[in-house]
């Protein structure tokens, strides 16, 4: 099964029974827009944001109904983090992508401008919690007894 | 004055507010008790209502910036005592009332209208959302559920052939059987007497999952208690008035056996309502207003045709 | 009729959680709908990077106080695949216990919930009083009520005795009985029909594209379940059925929820009767190995997902958790558009949300025709003038 793939992934693995990682070798959009329409890859599942050091890696999380889960890998660097949105596909996108633009800070192009999620309104621009850095300094300056003082 | 003395008992201590003071409070505890244990829980204790009323009026009234009328302190006290004024029409512990006149029953129902329009009054001066979409609720609940309710009234009045509460109980109890003919409009007022009280199925003026208090919402301290209290009186000037017009008052016992068989007609009709309330789910308003109208509504127009043809026949 | 603005959270009696949902109304219809989440994230996937594996455990099983097997078994198995650990039978057996009976009260609970949003207080404490034998069962298997703990990496805590068995089927003859009287009731009481039939209509391919998943998913027509699907533990040897309704209502989410009860318990007493014998845990290895897992679990409210990633140190380096509500959470919007404001918070019941697990920092929205948020910072200024005013002074508190 996974030489279907070929033309479209690379660095297939098959883990453990029906669980395939793979990263893809097209632009992530469009790899995952023929996943889709080709191989029933038709529930997201979520999409993870993680940072390994150099590079940050989302992880698609695609699904079909005999359960076989498909963790697609892409790799976007760190300075200036940019990738393009996948909510025209999966409409449950938008939760997932702006739960990875809040918490470390990526971009999604394309992605519809509502409230945010899960940060709070006030929170400061470009402090990204989930970044391996980050430091709970004096974000949270709304305790009572700053005030007070 | 003697007089004076005598009138100034009627209208503080018997059957006046202190009276309907103790039985509101019962009413609701008897009610909450009743529910409880058909929905197998405990249920407060005999205080309870009291105690909710002592504390509500020792805290602190909080009025909303946005209110500028002074309607919003004045409505619940306009409400109470219309209640209390209609508990004067009814006959309780013998035939007569305190005051009785031709066409009281129609002044009763109308004055039973107050306690609704302030509280749609209420909802319409708090100036907050909840409130405002519960204000319309009461108004449009209310165009629903009066209709049948005095429909169901008139029955009993155009059998006995009398436009007052007393002369009606006198005739029911001169001639029992005839209770008999308004089973029908008994059952349609006890259900058009849960939109009144706005309970369950049809307490959809303040539905809390769904906006919060309604038009209580901005409500809190003396103001509230009073409120709630205008709502557990009306449960008993309406349950007593259905006991007067379609179960024949006090049966022409008077003195202490009157008021125990008053009190039994009272308890009867919270039970039932107790009963409605623990079984059903709440409706919606439009689902409300079918019910009442394709219902309801025809229901007691077919009573008071079998009201008027009995009454040709037998009158 | 003019437009009329209903907030419905962050707080509000019809939710147990903090979630907001900013109606516009046109009389008693919803118009518009706009959603508003996180209120309540604990930064759960952050704090578990600063924890061992194990504690990292009780860490992610405090997700929610519902599901909370399900999240530590998703996060235990992760952990489990990238050390290698093949699971005992047994141990295998006691999750599907313990998850079983946690789908059971979960769905009772729903069922109270739902039959409270709609009024009907007497199913409500009904269903829940019905709910107290399963967390009793819940009790005498794993010693707590609601976070079990029950797992550890590498098996479970505590073995099932003989007489734990007995006394967990007897329960489950109760329950049995119960559920099939709230079936009745729910298919002959008039005014609960009237309030769910044809409510919170989500049809089968609008379901699909917003990726909804658990019974919601079902209720929609769907067959999918992650136990039949992806089987995990001893779910691939069981015999059940995936319960699906075409109704694509409220109706239809009260009828597959009920049935599932059902289904749990014939799943139970399959597993109960025939237990494997053998021990309840392996030991774990005493360093993690660098790698990484994904695993899915069929949660009581759908599908929960949940990723670890190690390197090989002391704590996991990434954990990420999806928790079923937010993968339903845009079909809400749908479905609200459209409905009457009595139906709001039975169809945001109806997926059974769970926003806390969702959001794993408080504003208050304080809504008078337009919206305008307001911070702690401001509320406590404002109630010290207030009580200024009256003669009080807490600013030196």
């Amino acid at each position: 099964m996974p030489k279907d793939f070929e033309h479209l992934l690379q660095n297939i693995e098959v883990k453990a029974p029906r669980r395939v990682w793979a990263a893809p070798k097209a632009p992530v959009y469009d790899c995952i827009g023929e996943l889709k329409a080709k191989f029933n890859f038709d529930h997201l599942c979520t999409i993870t944001g993680l940072e390994n050091g150099e590079n940050f890696e989302i992880l698609y999380h695609l699904s079909r109904q005999n359960g076989t889960l498909l963790t697609l890998r892409d790799t976007i660097k760190i300075e200036g983090a940019k990738t393009k949105s996948i909510t025209p596909l999966f409409q449950s996108a938008i939760w997932y992508e702006k739960e990875i633009n809040d918490l470390l800070g990526v971009e999604f192009e394309g992605l519809p401008q509502a409230a945010r999620y899960p940060l709070p309104d006030e929170w400061p621009q470009g402090d990204h919690p989930l970044r391996k850095n980050w430091q709970p300094a004096d974000h949270c300056g709304v305790t009572p007894k700053t005030e007070a003082e | 004055m003697k007089i004076i003395l005598c009138q100034l008992f009627d209208i503080l201590i018997y059957p006046g507010l202190l009276f309907l003071f103790a039985a509101g409070l019962t009413a609701d505890w008897v009610d909450r008790k009743l529910y409880a244990r058909m929905q197998n829980r405990q249920g407060p204790r005999w205080f309870q209502p009291l105690a909710d009323f002592v504390k509500l009026v020792s805290k602190e009234t909080i009025t909303p910036k946005a209110v500028d009328s002074p309607l919003f302190k004045v409505l619940p006290y306009i409400a109470i005592a219309a209640v209390a004024s209609c508990i004067m029409m009814i006959p309780l512990q013998n035939m007569d009332a305190l005051l009785s006149f031709q066409g009281d029953l129609i002044v009763i129902a109308y004055m039973l209208t107050i306690p609704t329009m302030c509280l749609f009054l209420i909802g319409w001066y708090s100036s907050s959302p909840y409130a405002a979409v519960g204000s319309m609720r009461v108004l449009t609940q209310f165009f629903a559920y009066e209709v049948p309710l005095l429909l169901a009234l008139l029955g009993p009045a155009v059998i006995a052939g009398s436009w007052s509460v007393g002369d009606i109980a006198f005739y029911y109890n001169a001639k029992p059987v005839m209770t008999a003919v308004n089973i029908a409009g008994l059952l349609v007022a006890l259900i058009a007497l849960q939109g009144k009280l706005e309970r369950v199925p049809f307490d959809i003026p303040h539905a809390e999952t769904e906006i919060v208090g309604g038009v209580f919402t901005e409500y809190s301290g003396k103001l509230y208690a009073f409120i709630k209290l205008a709502m557990s009186m009306e449960m008993i000037v309406v349950a007593a008035l259905f006991s007067a017009v379609f179960l024949g008052g006090s049966l022409g016992l008077s003195g202490v056996l009157g008021f125990l068989v008053f009190i039994g007609k009272l308890f009867a009709i919270i039970f039932i309502s107790a009963l409605i309330r623990s079984l059903m789910a709440r409706v919606r308003i439009e689902q409300m207003i079918n019910f009442c109208w394709r219902v309801l509504t025809p229901a007691a127009m077919a009573q008071l045709i079998i009201s008027i043809i009995v009454r040709a026949v037998y009158g | 009729m003019p437009k009329v603005i209903v907030p419905l959270g962050p707080q509000h009696p019809a939710l147990k959680e903090p979630g907001n949902f900013t109606l516009m109304l046109e009389g008693e219809e919803i118009v518009d709908a706009a959603l508003r989440l996180g209120y309540n994230h604990r930064g759960i996937e952050k704090a578990a990077e600063s924890r061992n594996f194990i504690q990292a455990m009780y860490l992610i099983e405090r997700v929610c106080g519902i599901c909370s097997h399900a999240h530590a078994t998703c996060y235990v198995t992760n952990v489990e695949n990238i050390c290698g650990l093949e699971l005992p039978r047994r141990a295998q057996a006691i999750r599907v216990i313990t998850g079983e009976l946690e789908r059971i009260h979960s769905h009772l609970l729903w069922l109270g919930v739902a039959a409270h949003e709609i009024g009907f207080d007497t199913l409500f404490m009904y269903s829940w009083r019905d709910r107290e034998y399963i967390m009793d069962a819940l009790e005498t298997l794993s010693g707590n009520r609601v976070h079990y703990s029950i797992n550890t990496i590498g098996g479970v805590r505590r073995d099932i005795g003989k007489e734990q068995i007995e006394d967990i089927l007897k329960k489950l003859d109760l329950v049995e009985s119960r559920t099939n009287y709230y079936i009745k009731l729910a298919t002959q009481e008039p005014t609960l029909h009237a309030r769910t039939m044809g409510v919170g209509k989500l049809p089968k391919e609008e379901a699909l594209k917003r990726d909804a998943c658990g019974p919601l998913l079902r209720a929609s027509g769907v067959a999918r379940d992650v136990r039949k699907d992806d089987p995990y533990l001893l779910y691939g040897e069981l015999d059940f059925k995936v319960i699906t309704s075409d109704a694509c209502d409220v109706f239809g989410r009260v009828y597959v929820r009920v049935f599932e009860i059902l289904e749990s318990v014939k799943i139970l007493r399959q597993v109960l009767n025939n237990m494997p014998q053998g021990p309840v845990s392996v030991k774990m290895p005493p360093k993690v190995p660098a790698g990484e897992s994904v695993t899915r679990y069929e949660a009581p409210r759908g599908e929960d997902i949940h990723y670890v990633k190690t390197d090989g140190g002391v704590n996991p380096s990434r954990v990420k958790l999806r928790a079923p509500t937010l993968a339903n959470f845009e079909s809400v919007a749908y479905m609200l558009k459209g409905d009457q404001l009595a139906d709001a918070p039975l169809i945001i019941a109806a997926i059974d949300p769970c926003f806390s697990c969702t959001d794993r920092m408080a504003v208050v929205d304080k809504l008078s025709g337009q919206s305008q948020i307001e911070t702690f910072k401001d509320l406590r200024l404002k109630s010290i003038e207030h009580y200024k005013r009256k003669g009080i002074d807490f600013s030196k508190l």
